[in-house]
């Protein structure tokens, strides 16, 4: 680990995502969003929550997938990986690009969209938490794919998936099997909200956290066990 | 004082079939090396090479960034190989001066191919091992390069060349070997001008070596080496390891000094290694040829009253 290569990977990472107009334009997505819907007047939690989980996936994830996609696509990946750069370096380096992207990105959704939490706090830690898990799923669904219009097409899923996935748990009563939704840490971090906004007890505020804990772990272990398998070659 | 720097590689075999011998190479510190060698060897040459920890390889095709501007990629090489480079140093180098704030996606292929070099003269290793570092390029940048390479010499290191064009090897190199199936063979390459000299004084020196000529310089086979010669419109063509390079000498010259190292003038225009002959090939009952047991398949047309005298020698 190297401090003055992650910078470089970072500076140069932001240089390159700012002039792709391609993929920096999702950033513009959930801010679009929020807007409509303060005009439209929602004031519940779950509506609320749309622009902010789409924001973690279709900026932290899709951002991240495309920045190493991008350098597969462009053989750039090659020639960091033969520099004294370690693989830990360039992720390194990417991540916290993407993170800081998607802090600011998530704060002015909550921002445009008119919610204000009921703890700062608590939610702060979830939001800084699923930042994180986004990052590593970004960072695996890269593993899969070689340039950016494939890494537009795996991001669909993952959208569909973690961001409209708390809607499933609407359709639970019908068919108890999607009663599983409600273990996704997008829905995880609604209900942590949903309680927030009343009064709460320790574990109200401690199953969602612990959950979004775990999915992160789980997450960045498979995503390192995945590279240093695929890597080696 | 120079010292020398030693490179073993093993030999590769796929399926059975050699594809690069074992090759032990001292190189001279401070000098640039050039290897010719078909493309297969090369790949499989760089895989080895870039594993080296002395050495620092620079692949053909490595990738550039394309949205950042020249200047903006040589603080982020900076950055990764912890160098302290003037920026201005580099961009006269590299002849930039005026476009560093040109984006790489603007520039020309040739000016991409000057640009991925810049790690060369930055990173720490004592050995810069270079693919095909003037592939297609356009002259000025032919130029440029062979001066940054010149001053990799100066900041002490050691250049490998890797090329399958060997006029591209000949352009930079102090020495130039060629990679074959049997090994690295070191090639005599010798400047023009003293070669001349030599000829003025007119002492009857036994030299057996073929002289030919290519890129102003001198390469001297030994007669073994050649496959054959043949004469196209009054120019006469050495052909060594699918390669041809132009003699100036005649092909009756080259019959005389060549027919003791068991070569045949097997048609009017052609002279044949006949070490080199794997069989004679019946076309019709007065058409022959001679095929020949090289890397490529080469044949050789035989005249209809040679292949009586070809029988003599053989022997049937």
């Amino acid at each position: 680990m190297n401090f003055s290569r992650i910078q470089a990977i970072f500076i140069k990472d932001y240089k390159e995502f700012s002039r792709n107009y391609a993929v920096s334009i999702m950033v513009l997505l959930p801010l679009i969003m929020a807007f409509i819907y303060n005009k439209t007047g929602v004031n519940n939690i779950q509506a609320y929550f749309l622009p902010i989980n789409l924001a973690f996936t279709s900026v932290t994830a899709f951002v991240q997938c495309c920045l190493i996609a991008e350098e597969k696509e462009r053989n750039t990946l090659r020639s960091l990986m033969l520099s004294p750069a370690t693989l830990f370096d360039i992720l390194l380096g990417k991540s916290l690009l993407v993170f800081s992207i998607s802090a600011v990105t998530v704060l002015l959704s909550i921002f445009l969209v008119g919610y204000n939490p009921g703890n700062w706090l608590i939610l702060g830690i979830a939001l800084f938490l699923s930042i994180v898990f986004y990052t590593g799923l970004g960072t695996l669904g890269a593993l899969f794919t070689k340039t950016i219009l494939e890494a537009s097409v795996v991001i669909l899923p993952i959208i569909l998936l973690f961001s409209f996935g708390p809607f499933l748990t609407v359709l639970a009563e019908n068919i108890p099997v999607l009663k599983v939704a409600e273990w996704l840490p997008s829905t995880q971090i609604i209900l942590l909200a949903e309680s927030l906004e009343v009064s709460y007890t320790l574990s109200d505020v401690l199953i969602p956290i612990m959950t979004i804990l775990i999915w992160t772990i789980i997450i960045w272990l498979s995503t390192i066990f995945l590279y240093k398998k695929r890597m080696v070659d | 004082m120079k010292t020398n720097l030693a490179i073993t590689i093993d030999a590769f075999f796929i399926e059975g079939n050699l594809i690069s011998p074992k090759i032990e190479m001292q190189l001279e510190e401070e000098s640039i090396v050039g290897i010719y060698s078909d493309v297969a060897k090369i790949n499989f040459l760089t895989k080895q090479l870039a594993s080296n920890p002395e050495i620092h390889m620079e692949h053909r095709e490595s990738g550039l960034y394309q949205r950042l501007t020249i200047n903006e990629y040589i603080n982020f090489v900076k950055g990764i190989y912890n160098a302290t480079v003037e920026n201005n140093h580099l961009l006269q180098l590299l002849d930039f001066v005026d476009r560093r704030n040109v984006r790489l996606e603007k520039l020309t292929y040739s000016e991409k191919q000057r640009l991925r070099l810049i790690p060369c003269y930055i990173n720490e290793k004592p050995i810069q091992v270079i693919e095909e570092p003037f592939q297609n390029l356009d002259e000025h940048s032919k130029e440029t390069v062979l001066n940054y390479l010149l001053s990799l010499k100066e900041k002490q290191k050691t250049v490998i060349l890797l090329s399958n064009n060997m006029e591209n090897v000949l352009l930079a190199s102090d020495f130039v070997f060629r990679l074959d199936s049997e090994g690295l063979h070191k090639l005599d390459v010798k400047e023009e001008e003293p070669l001349m000299i030599e000829k003025s004084e007119l002492t009857p020196i036994r030299f057996e070596k073929i002289p030919t000529k290519k890129n102003e310089k001198i390469i001297l086979f030994n007669p073994p080496e050649i496959d054959y010669i043949e004469s196209v419109e009054g120019e006469v063509l050495v052909y060594v390891g699918g390669e041809r390079y132009p003699c100036s000498m005649t092909l009756n010259e080259l019959e005389q000094k060549l027919t003791p190292f068991g070569f045949f003038r097997c048609h009017r225009s052609y002279i044949v290694n006949l070490q080199k002959v794997r069989e004679i090939i019946t076309w019709t009952r007065n058409s022959y040829s001679l095929s020949l047991h090289t890397s490529e398949e080469n044949i050789v047309p035989l005249s209809k009253n040679k292949l009586v005298e070809l029988k003599r020698i053989i022997g049937i």
